[in-house]
């Protein structure tokens, strides 16, 4: 009895859901996807061109040590950065080249998001060069964004606001 | 009394009631499509305490037992303090100062950048409206009442006696009349008085004191022993905005059934002191007591892996408040329809929460995860500071978890309230059902400016 019951259950589902497949069909729409997590201490960040950045480091005859201890550790944001083949080259080790900054990111994935074509946001923590033989950097815990959608660097002159139920 | 409810409409049935409405002869089935607020035309309260509208109204596969399903170890639940939750000090007590600021910084640069942007479902007019819905969510509110209404003794009349049963259906009767949805009755003991906060939203310090009177003092609110009956009753949300969380739009009935609960709150509280007894009311949302654990306990719902509770009418589409009063009611028993188990298997939740911050193991735990957590409870903890900090960079509250829940639907659909009875009675197929869940394309919509052209029922109640 309770075999036939189940049975007869199973049976109402499948009709029912199978006429619901047009209804569910219908109803799907364009993904926009829901708004990106980023580490708020992220939205302090600085932004930056690569090669400015870079430059930093390379040119002249800076003072490595103070140049290092003034730059390294902080987060940095490089905006509007038109995606290409390139910078898939090392994502099997975890990382994309954006400019000649190695940037590791914290979810790699996230990068099949993206195509040749279109352009990022990418935030970070400098690491600072990879050698001194090589002008680049190396970037830690790297986030990949759509260009432009979320406020990086925060406006500091935006105010606060705190949601709450 | 029972002369007078012969005499007049004892026997009150569904279909009479939705003739009163206007509906009768549409069926059940069309039920879904009444008025959400319609004037029911009841003679006297001996009518309204005969009307279904007394009743609970459950599906029939809802059974009651003797515990939530969540397991509760009662001698470790302490009262806890609401100043702890992370809306108050927990957050910037687990994140520390500097991430709490940049988390309210970062929404508030967001806001500007997204509105600057059209961004669906975060524009200026998405804006408008959750902000005018939210800045009347959490006015304050009177615990005492604001005692508009006289008593009994003013109009020199004994004040009512009714037994606890037809008390119970005559509350549950007036707060659907108000506009509430499923109302249940908690008995307050040893264990169950341990729900009630020691510090309320208002940062007053909650007192359990054998005293005839409450008392709302500066620093502190008395709730007298005598008053052994929480009354916890849930709002609804509009599902079509719920499945379009987190939009600015869609946040707006989150904020909207914070509204109406303080609304039914104050109107009850005046008609509990003309009857001739107390009534103790949250002086905002959230206040006086754990809601989960008094929905719980009282058979709302169940527990669910958001810490939400999962109704069976209504799943995550809703609100829930409460009120404590002396009139004697009977206890409502806790429910068990499967939501537990289901919650076990499914983790849709966890996969696809933007956050990251919902728990993915399949058991439960006993581990709270800080100390904005009251420990005690076997259930899944969310990452609360993760949680959070999303809310404060997206100025919403989230609740994409709401959204994408296969519980969550609207059980005026034949393949859901199926759904829900098979689930109640089997988890055998707890996967074929997230499954059908994914397939079938239900539940969050992201097209979020299609809202602006919904031709919604009153009060978005669908």
């Amino acid at each position: 009895m309770k075999r036939v019951k189940l049975t007869a259950a199973v049976a109402l589902i499948c009709l029912v859901a199978g006429s619901s497949v047009i209804t569910g069909a219908c109803a799907s729409t364009e993904a926009a996807p829901t708004p990106p997590f980023v580490p708020p201490e992220y939205y302090g960040c600085l932004q930056v061109e690569p090669q400015d950045l870079i430059n930093i480091y390379f040119t002249g005859y800076g003072d490595f040590t103070a140049t290092e201890a003034r730059y390294n550790e902080l987060l940095y944001v490089f905006k509007d950065q038109l995606v290409d083949e390139r910078m898939f080259t090392g994502l099997e080790e975890g990382f994309i080249w954006v400019d000649y900054v190695k940037c590791y990111l914290v979810n790699p994935d996230d990068m099949s998001r993206f195509e040749p074509g279109d352009k990022i946001d990418v935030v970070g923590r400098n690491k600072g060069p990879t050698s001194y033989v090589i002008a680049g950097l190396k970037f830690t815990e790297c986030i990949v964004l759509p260009a432009g959608s979320v406020a990086l660097p925060a406006d500091a002159d935006a105010g606060s606001i705190t949601p709450g139920y | 009394m029972a002369d007078r409810q012969v005499k007049y409409h004892s026997t009150i049935s569904r279909r009479d009631f939705m003739k009163t409405l206007g509906l009768g002869g549409i069926g059940l089935g069309m039920a879904g499509m009444a008025p959400a607020i319609a004037p029911a035309a009841f003679k006297d309260l001996d009518e309204v305490l005969a009307s279904p509208e007394g009743g609970l109204n459950r599906p029939s596969w809802v059974r009651e037992v003797d515990k939530p399903t969540v397991d509760l170890d009662w001698n470790v639940i302490q009262p806890f303090d609401y100043r702890e939750v992370m809306f108050v000090k927990g957050f910037v007590k687990s994140v520390g100062e500097e991430y709490a600021r940049w988390a309210g910084q970062a929404g508030a640069a967001n806001t500007k950048l997204w509105i600057n942007q059209r961004r669906p479902g975060f524009t200026l007019r998405d804006y408008a409206l959750n902000a005018s819905c939210r800045s009347y969510a959490f006015d304050s509110h009177s615990f005492l009442g604001y005692r508009r209404s006289p008593t009994p003794d003013m109009l020199g009349v004994p004040r009512w006696e009714g037994t606890a049963e037809e008390n119970s259906r005559m509350v549950r009767a007036v707060m659907r009349l108000y506009g509430a949805d499923e109302v249940a009755f908690v008995e307050l003991d040893d264990n169950t008085e341990k729900l009630i906060y020691t510090h309320d939203t208002d940062g007053k310090e909650i007192r359990i004191e054998h005293v005839s009177e409450p008392e709302d003092a500066e620093g502190y609110k008395v709730i007298p022993k005598k008053a052994r009956w929480v009354i916890v009753y849930t709002v609804k949300m509009s599902y079509e905005l719920v499945r379009r969380l987190p939009s600015w739009s869609a946040g707006a009935t989150v904020y909207h059934a914070y509204s109406l609960g303080p609304y039914l709150q104050d109107r009850f509280q005046d008609f509990i002191r003309t009857l001739g007894y107390m009534c103790l009311g949250e002086c905002s949302p959230n206040a006086l007591g754990t809601a989960t654990g008094f929905g719980a306990m009282g058979g709302l719902g169940e527990v669910s892996r958001v810490e939400h509770l999962i109704t069976p009418k209504r799943g995550l589409s809703h609100r829930v408040f409460k009120m404590i009063t002396d009139l004697p009611l009977v206890a409502t028993k806790p429910i068990d329809t499967g939501v537990h188990e289901f919650c076990k298997t499914c983790k849709k939740c966890a996969e696809t929460c933007p956050a990251e911050a919902i728990p993915s193991a399949t058991e439960p735990t006993w581990d709270v995860p800080g100390p904005f957590k009251r420990p005690g409870v076997k259930g899944w903890f969310r990452a609360e500071p993760r949680c959070y900090s999303y809310w404060r960079q997206t100025s919403t509250g989230c609740g994409f978890c709401l959204a994408v829940c296969p519980l969550n639907r609207p059980q005026s659909a034949s393949y859901f309230s199926t759904m829900r009875s098979v689930i109640s009675k089997t988890s055998a197929m707890n996967r074929t059902f997230r499954k059908m869940d994914d397939i079938l394309g239900w539940g969050a919509r992201q097209d979020y400016e299609s809202f602006w052209d919904l031709d919604l029922p009153t009060l978005g109640w669908d």
